[in-house]
This record gives C-alpha cells, sequence and structure tokens, in this order.
C-alpha cells in the first residue's frame, strides 16, 4: 500500500491519485484519508482463513482441472488419428502422400487409396475408350507385304507350281499328256481304266 | 505496494500455476482494500463477497494478461460487478430475517471497537449521502488507486464524466460536512436519514 502522508495544510508527499487531486482541500482530503483508515482492514482471521482454504483449494483444481482437459485432449487427438489411420487402411479414405510417407516411416502402411489406379490422360483428340489394333509385324526382308486394307485372296486349287512339260515321264510311251481339267477322272485314264470317251 | 509491483509478474506466474503461496500473497495484499471498497459501499455482507471476488479472479486468471496496475484494474471490477449483482439480487428476493450468530472472533477492546463502530457508521452516513455513481467513482479511486480512465472503463463512462462526478461529489460532501459541523451531534444525525 502506498504511503499517505498528507499535510493539513493541502500538501501531499506520496499518495494515490484521488488524494493527490483531493490535496487543495484538506477537509476532503483528511475525509478521504478517514474513510481509508476506517474501512481499509484485513479481514477477521477466522474469515482469511476460510477465504484461503476456498481459494487454494479452487486453485488446486483449476490446476487439476489444467492437466485433466489436456489428458482428454490427447486421448481424443490420438483415439482420432487411430480412427483414421483405420479407415484409410480400410480404403474408405485417402491420406495425403505426407501423412502415409509419416505413417510408413513408423511402419504403418497404408494404401494410397482404395480406388484402382487411374488411366493415363489420353492425348488431345483420341478418345480413351478406342481399341487400337496392334500392328503386325514387320514381314521378314524380302517377302513382300501385303496390302492390311486389302481382303485377304480365297485360297485356290493347284496354285502349286507343275511339273514343268517334257520332263521325264512316270509312265512308258512317251511323256505326260498334259492333265485335261474338264475329265472328272483325276488319274490317267490308260492305266487306272476310266473312260476313254472323255479324251479329246 | 511498491515492493508487490516489483515481484508482481512472478507473483502472477505462480499463481496461473497454481501455487496456493502465491494466491494467498496476493490475497493478503489486496483484500484489505477489496473489503474496505465492499465495506463503504455498504455491501450486505462484505465477508463473503470479498471470498467471492477472489474465487472468481482465480477462476478466470487464465483471461487476464497485464502488469499489476491493470490486475488491481480488473481485481475492482470483479469486486464492483459482484456488488451490483449482490444488490440486484437482494432487491429481488425477499430478506430473510434470521438470528445472527454469535461471533466467534475474539473480543478486544470494547470501547476502541465501539468508537470504530460510531466512526465507520458516521462515514457510511456520509458516504450514503452521495449519489450512487459518485460513491463509485470516488470510492473505487480512493481503495483501488485507479487512475480517471480505468475507472471510467469499468463503469462504463467517459473519463469527462467520471471527473464531473468526482467533482460533483467532492463538492456534496463539502455542504454534508459543513452541515455536520453545525449540528451538535453529526454522526448520530446522519445515522438517522442516511440517504
Amino acid at each position: 500500500m502506498r504511503d499517505r502522508v498528507i499535510h493539513l495544510d493541502g500538501g501531499v508527499e506520496e499518495g494515490q491519485p484521488l488524494l493527490l487531486e483531493a490535496a487543495g482541500d484538506p477537509v476532503i482530503a483528511a475525509l478521504l484519508q478517514d474513510i481509508c483508515q476506517t474501512f481499509e482492514r484485513p479481514p477477521a482471521g477466522a474469515t482469511m482463513d476460510r477465504h484461503l482454504t476456498s481459494i487454494r483449494a479452487q486453485a488446486s483444481a483449476r490446476r487439476g482441472s489444467g492437466f485433466r482437459r489436456a489428458a482428454i485432449l490427447l486421448a481424443a487427438t490420438l483415439t482420432l488419428s487411430m480412427a483414421l489411420v483405420g479407415f484409410a487402411y480400410a480404403g474408405f479414405v485417402t491420406l495425403p502422400e505426407p501423412v502415409r510417407h509419416a505413417l510408413s516411416w513408423i511402419g504403418i502402411e497404408v494404401p494410397a487409396s482404395d480406388k484402382p489406379a487411374e488411366q493415363p490422360e489420353p492425348a488431345d483428340g483420341v478418345t480413351g475408350s478406342t481399341i487400337v489394333p496392334s500392328e503386325r509385324p514387320p514381314a521378314a526382308p524380302g517377302v513382300p507385304q501385303s496390302d492390311p486394307s486389302q481382303p485377304p485372296k480365297p485360297a485356290v486349287q493347284g496354285d502349286q507350281p507343275g511339273r514343268p512339260a517334257g520332263s521325264p515321264g512316270d509312265q512308258p510311251g512317251g511323256g505326260d499328256r498334259p492333265d485335261n481339267p474338264a475329265s472328272p477322272c483325276p488319274f490317267p485314264n490308260d492305266i487306272l481304266g476310266c473312260d476313254q470317251s472323255d479324251r479329246p | 505496494m511498491e515492493s508487490s509491483e516489483a515481484n508482481f509478474p512472478a507473483i502472477l506466474t505462480q499463481a496461473r500455476a497454481g501455487s496456493g503461496d502465491a494466491w494467498a500473497q496476493i490475497y493478503r495484499s489486496y483484500a484489505p482494500k477489496v473489503f474496505g471498497y465492499l465495506r463503504a459501499r455498504n455491501a450486505a455482507d462484505p465477508d463473503d463477497l470479498a471470498g467471492e471476488v477472489f474465487l472468481q479472479v482465480v477462476r478466470d486468471l487464465h483471461r487476464f494478461d497485464g502488469d499489476e496496475r491493470a490486475f488491481r484494474a480488473w481485481l475492482f471490477t470483479v469486486a464492483h460487478h459482484r456488488l451490483l449483482d449482490d444488490a440486484r439480487l437482494r432487491s429481488r428476493r425477499p430478506e430473510v430475517l434470521t438470528a445472527e450468530p454469535i461471533s466467534a472472533e475474539p473480543v478486544g477492546d470494547v470501547e476502541a471497537e465501539a468508537m470504530n463502530l460510531l466512526a465507520e457508521q458516521r462515514l457510511l452516513g456520509i458516504i450514503q449521502g452521495l449519489s450512487d455513481d459518485q460513491q463509485a467513482v470516488m470510492l473505487l479511486r480512493l481503495f483501488g488507486d485507479l487512475t480517471v480512465p480505468q475507472v471510467a472503463t469499468i463503469l462504463g463512462k467517459t473519463p469527462g464524466a467520471v471527473k464531473a462526478a468526482q467533482h460533483r461529489a467532492f463538492d456534496r460532501l463539502r455542504g454534508i460536512l459543513t452541515t455536520e459541523r453545525t449540528v451538535p451531534e453529526p454522526g448520530l444525525a446522519m445515522q438517522e436519514n442516511p440517504s
């Protein structure tokens, strides 16, 4: 408490603001000092003890509640974090890359996402769903490459190269006669006895 | 108070940490002033009210930030609001008259006690000759060592209004004291008609 030395002639050596302001009026200054001395006194011993007991209990409760709040906050944070990691593990949520990286450091591998890996974005003008036929393998050197745009040719019988004419025959009496394409007999008539009427 | 101002930050830090000793030191430093304010405002039960004021300060200290002067202003803000709340509550609720408990306090000098009581009642009569605002301005400044702007903040008024109220209070006190001198027994006369 500040000293309040107020002289009756109005001078104040040291005091609080109101007494300094009232210093010019000795009557008021004396009255204010009288009020202070009369009312400003410590509480009775029993009252002070009762108050101090309550104040200490309240302060202790505040400290305890601070620790309790911190513990509850920590437990709630841990529970939420574990739940989030669990959801991510189950594939319900996707954790950002730094979080997954941090989790992998403590041995928890969380999949990147529950969705399949995304297709790369197609180039402009190309629809992503178009199936492009695989190209034919390049032909061997020297083999003429057929035009893939032309329809395939139907297979033709007898396109194998025949024996050259005049070559030594496999039957006595002369060379081979040319095959009669119109004859229904597929064999030489004079050997197998086919009908001779169809000879020219 | 000067030494308290010097080490107040350390005491406040310990009080924030829940130190009972720090709170006891704060209580012993400021309780006489708070009691003085509540008694001079003629609170119905200044002991209980002062206890509630300090308990609220303990509860709400985490919201406070400032030096010793700011703490004193805050403490008296709490005291003033508790006083208003108590007066409002008592005006709504009918007072139940009960037998006064016998005080366990040791009785000292009976004559001195009687003289103190008379002096207190005389001064209460003088104070109650002021309006409510004038009482609040003068006693907050007196017991809380508060400046005009601090009192203006507590009362929700402008500093000019506080200065005007203080000026009128001093004028009124001069008039009361002048009347007191002309009456043979001024203290008793004031008690009969305190307002």
